[in-house]
């Protein structure tokens, strides 16, 4: 197996991929300025400050004891205006569910539906105080600022996001400060009404939350610590996580931890997982994560263990496929093979 | 006529060696000559990875960055990116997520020095050589000299 060195790290070749999306694939001139696309970084719209692009999702899998499906999971659109400098709009339109088919024994299904993931408006006041409104994911570690299928490692999930809502929907204030070399990031936020009740994700009704966050300068590592209380129905859950991130050359590690508490029955009591990728050649990462999964309620602990490969032959272009063993069935916790082809245009 | 072919001589002498010179010349990192600012490594890679957002007087930095594959942007990049370099990739596609762009990018040193001249809030870097009284200088980086830890 080669691994690269991070002199070789530092040498010509590794510049090449994050400039690749750079490139522009056309370039129109009119009336409003220049139309111009980038693959993986979409469509500029000349001087409005509109800007256009997404990603979209085919999966390939075979859950243990299941047929093989095939999916088109579903195309993201991503839209952020910004009209004025401080002021950002910004839009995730999701069109999911487009087609399913088992390849067994050819039953297809298609039943497209479309939400808005998040939608917000920010308007920026400094580095240390910005101002959110709306839609947005909920900052609790790392990985659920980020959860969807292009930007992960795995095409699997760890099961910690169980523990809390994808997405609030309310106010927030965030900002950076920079302390030494560092950055040392704040988010504060809530969810003042339950605004999404025709959503199938049955967000809490009220919530509350904090999340604070130190990386180094070139984002060669960072530490987190969040906490988030929510309520449904006048009862109150809680959720406190640390999470680690560190990059060195060809290897990153990361790891979360989450604990949960209250009265709110929540399916996670802790979790933790530990996850490791590797380059080991161009463009070609390993991955692998272990995870410690204790849900409430008295049912047995679970050990799931993730290992993958990943291809990326343009940035804008992921192939992954992911392998989920358990040391035992659980009903809602998937097994098996699942693949992706994602694009993010 | 001997000294203007010399001139011309000498003209086009100094362009096949400015070539190979070139590539070994220090990058200049700058902003307008009215911005007042202090910058460290650090500080220029957190504002190119669009982490730090804003001068000290509120205004909203404009970070230019050199097209991709030119010499200068090799150089800038390894230079304040050296070790995560592999993972900027990743770094890009996350942000453009949460909808944040990179840097825009120029074609040639020209253009960059032109740009921050007249763009109060902008940030870049050229070759040493481009660098003239409409521009200042806040930092230089060293093709030759590694990068710090």
């Amino acid at each position: 197996m080669w691994i690269a060195s991070d002199a070789e790290a530092a040498e010509g070749q590794s510049t090449a991929p994050a400039e690749v999306a750079e490139e522009s694939l056309f370039s129109v001139d009119t009336g409003i300025g220049p139309l111009v696309y980038r693959p993986g970084r979409g469509l500029q719209v000349g001087r409005t400050g509109l800007n256009i692009g997404g990603f979209a999702t085919l999966e390939l899998q075979k859950e243990r004891g299941e047929d093989w499906q095939l999916s088109v999971d579903g195309i993201n659109f991503l839209v952020l205006l910004q009209p004025i400098q401080p002021l950002r709009l910004f839009m995730e339109l999701e069109v999911g569910n487009l087609f399913q088919v088992d390849l067994d024994d050819g039953e297809h299904e298609s039943d497209p539906t479309a939400n808005f993931q998040r939608l917000y408006a920010e308007y920026g006041l400094s580095d240390a105080l910005n101002l959110r409104f709306g839609k947005f994911q909920t900052p609790v570690g790392e990985w659920n600022l980020v959860p969807a299928e292009p930007f992960t490692w795995t095409t699997t999930e760890p099961l910690e996001l169980e523990a809390f809502d994808e997405h609030q929907t309310g106010p927030m204030l965030y900002g950076s400060f920079f302390p030494g070399d560092g950055t040392l990031s704040y988010w504060l936020y809530g969810q003042i009404q339950d605004f999404d009740s025709e959503s199938d994700e049955d967000p809490a009704d009220h919530s509350a939350g904090a999340r604070l966050e130190y990386s180094s300068a070139g984002d060669a590592w960072s530490v987190g610590s969040s906490f988030l209380a929510a309520t449904r129905d006048d009862r109150w859950g809680y959720v406190g996580g640390l999470d680690a991130v560190w990059r060195r050359g060809p290897f990153e590690l990361s790891s979360e931890f989450l604990h949960t508490w209250g009265p709110l029955d929540n399916p996670v009591r802790w979790d933790v997982f530990v996850q490791g990728v590797v380059e080991v050649f161009p463009s070609w990462f390993l991955v692998g994560r272990y995870e410690h999964n204790a849900p409430s309620g008295g049912g047995a602990d679970l050990d799931l263990g993730d290992v993958g490969v990943v291809w990326k032959p343009r940035p804008y272009v992921i192939f992954k496929a992911t392998y989920r063993f358990a040391d035992h069935r659980s009903e809602d916790v998937f097994e098996g093979f699942k693949s992706s082809l994602a694009v993010i245009f | 006529m001997l000294k203007r072919d010399t001139i011309q001589l000498l003209a086009l002498l100094s362009l096949t060696v400015a070539i190979p010179v070139h590539a070994e010349e220090r990058l200049a990192v700058i902003v307008g000559t009215e911005r007042e600012a202090k910058l460290s490594r650090q500080d220029v890679a957190q504002i190119f990875l669009r982490k730090r957002r804003f001068w000290s007087d509120g205004a909203s930095i404009v970070p230019v960055n050199r097209n991709a594959g030119s010499a200068a942007r090799e150089t800038f990049t390894k230079q304040i990116f050296a070790k995560e370099i592999r993972f900027l990739p990743s770094y890009w596609n996350r942000q453009y997520f949460q909808g944040v762009l990179p840097p825009l990018t120029l074609a040639s040193d020209e253009a960059v020095r032109r740009f921050v001249a007249v763009e109060a809030d902008a940030i870049g870097y050229v070759h040493e050589s481009f660098v003239d009284d409409s521009v200042r200088v806040i930092l230089l980086l060293d093709a030759a000299t590694p990068p710090s830890p």
